[in-house]
């Protein structure tokens, strides 16, 4: 991943950062959620349901920003 | 008859799966010899130093499990394909519910086949494969919610495997019915053991949790430093910029010197570090 972002330029780096960071942040969001819901440790779940709204934060940032023409159409591929 | 020696369930299709029933169960069966078999040298110091006992579900327990399951499932509206296997992952028993799909044959028996073969829910590998765990998948084996091992104890005597239309169901299902033999518990064990001492007091859930939540940290800030230089965006440069400062916190909370027991007790103290992974 670190590989491929230093390798793209210009609008293809801006889509692989961005579906990166999609996809990053949804799986961050299911383990901090799975926490909340199975976890036991009253620390760690306090921790996650804590944290999970900066996660949910984040991950409608990139959302947002993949939907955007800018980074998803730019010039056409 | 087909007799594969490893009872390993065909994946193609209704007929294979059904065919494969009876390989699955002699493969039972020969898991079942091995404790007459411990009967009958455990008269010698040699086979009581060799062998090991294996406790697994019996056919009577097996359809308990299943009936549990296919209750559930009626009681849920959420017909689905239901496994039961026993200690050794082989199958025991298998109902497919009216109006499911076919792929959830192969499905529900490789869930619990995974329970049983991991002692693990296959949530818990799901999870973990969703928080970025990748590699988990090389091992070719089903990892999605709805495998449940039965436990006795800390033994794994067997597992249930669901699948149906919603991943949520599945799981109700399976952990109900693996509760369902007496002395079950669905619970993973170390959360039902005594604790004494860190690592186990951290449930499988809490301990993949604390596994993962901070691996994408590093990576967080590596990305984002480059794409702060390189995305032609400039919202994306101020998206960057941010994952670069609220990452660098949980870096540092990893790195600084926590008190208490060894590795998890330091993942856990640095927990309560103001961070925002």
């Amino acid at each position: 991943m670190i590989a491929s972002l230093k390798a793209n330029t210009g609008p293809a780096f801006d889509r692989d950062y961005v579906q990166g960071q999609v996809d990053y942040q949804k799986g961050n969001a299911a383990l901090f959620r799975y926490e909340i819901k199975k976890g036991v440790d009253p620390d760690l779940k306090e921790f996650a349901e804590r944290t999970l709204p900066k996660i949910e934060d984040h991950l409608q940032r990139a959302l947002k920003l993949a939907k955007s023409d800018l980074v998803s159409g730019g010039t056409g591929e | 008859m087909r007799v594969s020696q490893y009872g390993e369930l065909s994946p193609y299709g209704r007929e294979d799966a059904m065919r494969t029933l009876m390989p699955v169960t002699r493969r039972h069966a020969a898991c079942r010899h091995l404790i007459v078999l411990l009967g009958v040298f455990s008269t010698t110091s040699l086979a009581l130093g060799q062998t090991s006992k294996v406790q697994t579900l019996s056919l009577g327990g097996a359809r308990a499990v299943l009936n549990a399951a296919e209750q559930k499932a009626q009681q849920l509206s959420a017909p689905s394909s239901l496994a039961v296997v026993d200690a050794c992952a082989d199958l025991i028993v298998f109902e497919q519910m009216e109006g499911v799909r076919p792929i959830g044959i192969n499905l529900a028996v490789g869930k619990a086949r995974s329970a049983a073969r991991f002692r693990e829910a296959t949530q818990t590998l799901e999870a973990s494969i969703n928080g970025g765990r990748s590699a988990a998948i090389t091992d070719g084996a089903i990892q999605m919610d709805g495998g449940v091992p039965v436990r006795i104890g800390s033994a794994v005597v067997g597992a249930v495997g669901v699948n149906g239309l919603n991943h949520h169901n599945d799981v109700e299902i399976a952990e109900t019915a693996a509760a369902v033999v007496p002395g079950a518990d669905a619970r993973p064990s170390s959360a039902a053991a005594p604790a004494s001492n860190v690592a186990s007091v951290l449930s499988p859930v809490d301990a993949n949790f604390v596994a993962q939540a901070f691996l994408g940290a590093p990576f967080q800030i590596d990305s984002g430093r480059i794409a702060e230089e390189k995305a032609a965006n400039a919202d994306l440069r101020d998206y960057a910029q941010l994952m670069v400062v609220s990452h660098i916190p949980v870096v540092d909370g990893l790195t600084q010197s926590c008190s208490g027991n060894g590795y998890l007790r330091l993942r856990r103290n640095c927990c309560k570090a103001p961070i925002a992974p």
